[in-house]
């Protein structure tokens, strides 16, 4: 009996499927439409399509958007947030920043704990965690018993400085459950003991907001799989580039929320790796937006901070991905001094593209691709709608009248456009933090990804394209091939002039424990456990900025400490170009670091099985436009067998995607089917 | 425009992107916490003659248009003869604007032998020496007392520091040694733009970015002037004050005065009926005037963002030497963010809410938050050190005609700021906060309201010392249209030892000895209002009651919203219907308080209300 592991991605439109067979190294897909609210039918559905029993399924691991769609839609549970006496307001302020300087109509994201939920409760702890004020438990009974009576089964509790010490959080757990029994309690201490009030409390809001409804959806999705015929593990992704169990998912909700785009860069660096290019820009273009993300030497960037909706901010280590309104779907207009615009606005799935047919009337970029033979009016994007050309046609030349060019140049325009934005974006994710794009491949994924992927290179100066025989399941594909994964840290205090060891070793080996238990839990056997430590080491006085070091193993000394801020000053001068003398600036830690890994050895690379053919030849042809309209083959992805060498211009379809291999360009199949494209 | 306009989008991107990066490299690279924290920095591009082509999405207001006076000083400075690799460093307020404490980086970027552009970048730095730690002197005179003035001076040679120069900023203001940091952050900004620059050169021709430079600001330009030419033509008048004038706290309150003149497409913003400069800080040079009335004008033409040279040669300034928003050496400008700016900024506001109000009153904004500076420096009583802290506040947006101003904002001007989490300050220093709350009842109140303040207070735990430099205790921020105006910036001490009193410090306190214990009342400006409180849904303020933005008092004294307590709930409110009705007719016939403090009604914006033609074009 062949034993499979499924990866199972949930968008909000489809449901996709990888089904990886361990023996022969082989994997086939599935596609399902997406069955909101649960999303648990199309689950299902996907399972169903590949026509294999139950028992033959050894392991199912998903990723979904349920958390962060929940966040979104603001479907979930009415949480309560309880915290100190005289700090009501630490949420509802958030860091009071704005992303524009000039936009007096701009309003932030409404926070998920309405300021009438919002109970302050007399305690106080110092910063060094002692206390001076005991907490009030007669008050803090009486807002159980309110909140009780109100029917709230969400709480969040966030003190200030918990992060050191977390008794009085505990304290208030304790009440809140014996008043409210089948409460569901996050507290900031255990969620995420780390210095910064706003972010620790907006973090464990968060959590208590998507506990209720990821609890009651994870019963039911193991409920509906052991009716299926499925009882065994079940793993979930989360927005640490990991899986995690059922029960760790149930405790930190708030870890699931933008899982997609993380496991997408996941599917990147694992592909850069398996090709042999260990750094790699990952680009993923969808209807709406495009991710953007880098990995370096086989491992994604990873920032401590991000938000779902400017102030929902969710402060778990994450997989860093920057999403940009730039997809398929982007509108493009004639601004009042006669510019020509793309996006962000788009035209979404309804009524979408005006080649769909389903009324829309602003040109799109898939209007514009359809227009210069890019894309076909064939075409079935994502399978589904088969596009109109002449609408294409009519809603480009809307544009191209008050721009007073021809149809194809004002196409060409929105792409060269779209370009422009994308560059911009990656540019940001690359020079920015001091990685020259030319020294990387890039990969791409989603519908649009490999349509633009060349041209972008060029513009990018970036040398080599991959594009993955999936790249419409790029999630999936980054589901299937991530370990079970945790991070913990812990705040701690310490300068390089006075600083406690014992301390130091105390933080670590809780967060170890912590780390280890857990990952034993989810049957990773101690001997497969890969545990790194790493301290956050910056200028005394800094907020932000600053550096992650490597802690390395085992109890560490006096001299290893000092070591360690040794290495600070080289690690700054690469990073920073310069540093201070010491006599000028004290370093400090900020945070004890723990990430720990199974090594179970994910499949990395499934082999997916192609249509056999006698001969490479194109399916057929067309006019495409480049500088000028071009003759250029047609092939189909599924007939090329590992080996084959495809020159532009050519134009490569599959399913759900469509690579553009522009004059000049050339594409090799290697022998997992991926096409390695030569930019020329 | 002379390019086509899919390749002047794509290259009008390409260079604000690279001012975007060049700012945040500033950020991520400097040591002072008021560039890598406060993001008090910017970075722009001009042309080799010195005009504002971009600068920073998120850069600070303030700064952006002193970078063409500052080029321009610069340039005469060299006789226009420079070398690759030469930067100059230059803060002189009076020729460049801004203060002190602004040091601005000038490059010359070269390409093939010759200059075709200039960066120019701006961080503010912690302290540039002068009487006071931080170099803000409430009391200051003159400025000889707010830190050291340099000339354009050769910083960098051959990309090279200058060791004098160097030592000259060491020895002349304190952390001066730092401040070696930041000077390589704005260095390196300024490569990272030479390099970007002359990459686009390469790839699209000298002839092409020139002529995209001409078209950025023709493009501007037009955009502005057809805007313009859509609003009545006329006079538009506003005016509003500053709390005092700290050095004569007896004379009466410093006016900023703008007449606007819309004439067809153009428009003329006359600062003549302002006061004569006040002995003490609160006046800026004639640099930062313009840049205060591009900033307010870019909040009611947000599109035309970010800011240049094309929509700086479309207005019209004029100004009176000597008056307090065109101060000359040696009247100090330390203050003028707090004083000022804000002034500027949000008169300028109302004068386009005016122009716009038969128009389009999406553009009609009430005035918002005033900076105050508050810094408190002492010996640390766990470390034994010597430290020097700033804080500031978030608070209350003006109402919009549309909607209600936001809480806990920053200040209008305010790029990528954000502010200081609490557990950070109290592990850096000794103070212990009681609170992070909105202040009940702050709100200028309308049929719109602006948001409310915060009370950040604290207790403080070491001997330490304290200066204020604010504005908007008592002058607080306008309302239009009949709104009132917002709650005020408040500091008040009350002492360990005699904790009964609250002792009001106000705005201008220098100097203020503190003992463990003693409580810091900190609160700040709410928004001011839109539109007559009458007018305002009876639910919605049943709501801001409930949500504990305004009492319930309030809410029956100023809107005639009179609540009960709803028997099912509690902390819900039912409206009792008659009694509203009621107390809305004594109040309507009561005559309101015509004034510039809190709760009253500014004279000159309750005559800028919603024309009935503009709310039916909605």
């Amino acid at each position: 009996m062949p034993h499979y592991t499924l990866a199972i991605d949930v968008g909000g439109t489809f449901t996709d499927v990888i089904c990886f067979n361990a023996e022969t190294g082989t994997a086939e897909i599935a596609k399902a439409p997406s069955t909101p609210p649960d999303f648990i039918g199309g689950m299902i559905n996907g399972i169903t399509a590949l026509g294999i029993e139950p028992a033959e399924i050894s392991l199912i691991k998903i990723g979904t958007t349920i958390a962060t769609n929940t966040i979104i839609m603001r479907t979930g549970a009415r949480t309560a947030l309880v915290t100190t006496l005289g700090f009501t307001d630490v949420l509802h302020a958030a860091r009071a920043a704005r992303p524009t300087l000039y936009d007096s109509d701009w309003d932030p994201a409404p926070a998920l704990v309405s300021r009438r939920d919002t109970h302050a409760v007399r305690q106080r702890t110092t910063y060094e965690g002692e206390e001076i004020e005991a907490l009030d438990e007669a008050g803090l009974r009486a807002i159980a018993v309110k909140l009780r009576d109100q029917g709230v089964k969400a709480v969040a509790v966030s003190f200030l400085h918990s992060y050191i010490n977390g008794s009085h959080e505990r304290q208030a757990r304790d009440i809140l459950l014996e008043e409210i029994p089948d409460a569901y309690v996050s507290l900031s201490s255990d969620i995420l003991p780390e210095i910064r009030e706003f972010e620790r409390t907006s973090t464990t809001v968060a959590n208590a907001y998507l506990g209720p409804v990821l609890d009651r959806y994870l019963s039911a999705l193991a409920e509906r799989l052991k009716a299926f015929g499925y009882s065994g593990p079940l793993l979930i992704m989360h927005s640490g580039g990991g899986v995690m169990s059922v029960e760790a998912a149930r405790e930190i909700p708030a870890r699931i929320c933008q899982s997609g785009p993380a496991a997408g860069v996941m599917a990147g660096a694992n592909l850069g790796q398996v090709t042999g290019r260990p750094n790699v820009i990952n680009l993923d273009v969808g209807g709406t937006s495009a991710d953007v993300s880098l990995a370096r030497g086989g491992r994604p960037l990873i920032r401590a901070e991000w938000n779902v909706d400017f102030n929902i901010v969710i402060n778990f280590p994450s997989v860093d991905v920057a999403t940009i309104g730039a997809g398929g779907g982007s509108i493009a207009r004639v601004d009042a001094g006669g510019v020509l615009k793309v996006g962000p606005e788009s035209a979404g799935a309804r009524p979408g593209p005006a080649c769909y047919g389903h009324g829309g009337e602003a040109p799109t970029v898939t209007d514009a691709n359809l227009v210069l033979g890019r894309l076909s009016g064939d075409t079935k994007l994502a399978g589904q709608v088969a596009l109109r050309s002449d609408l294409a046609e009519q809603a480009v030349a809307s544009i191209s009248g008050p721009l007073n060019c021809s149809l194809e140049q004002a196409a060409a325009g929105i792409l060269q456009i779209m370009r422009a934005n994308m560059a911009g974006a990656i540019r940001l994710m690359s020079v920015r933090r001091g990685h020259d794009p030319r020294t990387f491949a890039l990969a791409a994924f989603g519908g649009a990804g490999p349509l633009h992927a060349l041209e972008l290179a060029v513009e990018l100066r970036i040398p080599e394209v991959i594009i993955p025989y999936v790249p419409g399941l790029g999630s999936a594909l980054g589901v299937l091939s991530v370990e079970v994964r945790h991070d913990f840290v812990q705040s701690i205090f310490a300068t390089n002039t006075r600083f406690d060891v014992a301390e130091i070793n105390a933080a670590f080996s809780k967060l170890e424990a912590r780390a280890r238990a857990r990952l034993v839990e989810e049957g990773v056997p101690d001997d497969r456990l890969a545990i790194h430590r790493q301290l956050d080491v910056r200028y005394y006085g800094q907020v932000s900025g600053g550096l992650t070091l490597d802690a390395g193993q085992g109890i560490l000394s006096d001299a290893d400490v000092s070591a360690i801020f040794d290495s600070f000053h080289v690690q700054h001068t690469e990073e920073y170009g310069y540093t201070l003398p010491s006599d000028l600036a004290e370093l400090e830690i900020v945070n004890a670091r723990v990430n720990a890994e199974g090594q179970q050895s994910a499949p990395a690379a499934p082999l997916f099985l192609g249509k056999r053919v006698d001969k490479v030849k194109p399916s057929g042809t067309r006019q495409v436009y480049f500088d000028d309209w071009t003759e250029t083959a047609i092939y189909q992805r599924a007939e090329l067998p590992a080996g084959c060498i495809i020159k532009g211009p050519a134009v490569i379809e599959q399913i759900d995607s469509t690579t553009l291999l522009i004059p000049g360009s050339s594409a090799t199949v290697d022998e997992r089917r991926n096409l390695i494209c030569s930019v020329g | 425009m002379q390019l086509n306009p899919i390749t002047f989008e794509v290259l009008r991107n390409a260079l604000s992107a690279m001012c975007d990066e060049g700012s945040e490299m500033i950020a991520r690279l400097a040591y002072a916490p008021t560039i890598s924290e406060g993001h008090d920095h910017s970075c722009a591009l001009l042309t080799a003659e010195g005009r504002l082509v971009s600068h920073g999405d998120r850069d600070q207001a303030p700064h952006i248009g002193s970078f063409e006076p500052s080029v321009r000083v610069v340039r005469e400075w060299t006789e226009d003869k420079f070398e690759p690799g030469d930067v100059y460093i230059f803060n002189d307020p009076y020729s460049g604007g801004i203060h002190t404490n602004d040091v601005k980086l000038i490059r010359p970027i070269f390409h093939g032998g010759k200059v075709i552009a200039f960066n120019s970048s701006t961080g503010h730095w912690p302290d540039v020496g002068g009487a006071l730690p931080g170099s803000f002197n409430p009391r200051a005179t003159d400025c000889y007392s707010e830190g050291l003035r340099m000339p354009p001076m050769l910083l960098f040679k051959g990309d090279k520091l200058d060791r004098t120069v160097m030592t000259l900023i060491e020895y002349n203001m304190r952390t001066g040694r730092e401040r070696i940091a930041d000077i390589y952050a704005q260095h390196r900004a300024g490569l990272l733009i030479e390099e970007r620059l002359c990459e686009l050169y390469d790839r699209h021709g000298g002839e092409t970015i020139e002529t995209l430079f001409i078209d950025v600001f023709d493009y501007t330009e037009e955009m502005f002037r057809k805007q313009v030419a859509e609003l009545p033509d006329g006079e538009f008048e506003f005016e509003d004050f500053s709390d005092m004038d700290v050095m004569h706290p007896d004379t009466p309150r410093i006016r900023v005065h703008c007449r606007m003149r819309i004439s067809g497409d153009k428009v003329t913003f006359d600062y003549r009926g302002s006061d004569p400069a006040p002995v003490g800080p609160f006046g800026f040079p004639r640099a930062s005037l313009e840049t205060a009335v591009y900033d307010g004008t870019l909040h009611c033409f947000p599109q035309l963002a970010p800011l240049n040279h094309g929509l700086a040669r479309s207005v019209e300034i004029l100004s009176t030497p000597g008056s307090c928003v065109h101060i000359q050496e040696p009247t100090p400008a330390s203050g003028y963010a707090s004083g000022a700016y804000e002034k500027v900024a949000a008169v300028t506001m109302a004068c386009w809410a005016n122009a716009f109000s038969t128009v389009n009153p999406r553009r009609m904004y009430a005035a918002g938050i005033n900076l105050a500076n508050l810094c408190i420096g002492g010996i640390h009583p766990k470390t034994g050190k010597q430290f020097v802290n700033y804080l500031w506040n978030e608070g209350g947006q003006g109402a919009r005609s549309y909607k209600d101003g936001n809480p806990f904002q920053m200040m209008i001007f305010i790029g990528g700021a954000t502010n200081q989490p609490v557990e950070i300050l109290e592990r850096l220093y000794p103070l212990l906060y009681t609170n992070c709350v909105g202040v009940e009842d702050s709100c200028g109140d309308g049929k719109f309201r602006g948001g409310v303040g915060i009370d950040r207070s604290f207790k403080v735990l070491g001997a330490l010392t304290l200066t204020m430099h604010g504005d908007r205790a008592e002058v607080t921020p306008f309302g239009l249209a009949g709104g009132t105006n917002g709650g005020a910036n408040i500091l008040r001490l009350r002492r360990a030892a005699n904790p009964e009193i609250e002792e009001d410090l106000g705005m201008h306190a220098v100097g203020i000895r503190l003992e463990p214990g003693d409580h810091m009342i900190y609160r700040s400006n709410g928004g001011g209002g839109f539109g007559n409180p009458l007018d305002r849904d009876p639910e919605r303020v049943s709501a801001d009651v409930e949500l504990g933005w305004i009492s319930r008092e309030k809410a029956s004294a100023v809107y005639g919203v009179v609540l009960r307590a709803d028997e099912s709930e509690k902390d819900r409110y039912v409206i009792d219907r008659n009694a509203t009705t009621a107390m809305r007719g004594k109040i309507a016939k009561a005559t309101r308080v015509r004034g510039y403090g809190p709760g009253e009604v500014h004279p000159l914006g309750e005559l800028i209300q919603v024309a009935e033609v503009a709310l039916a074009a909605e």
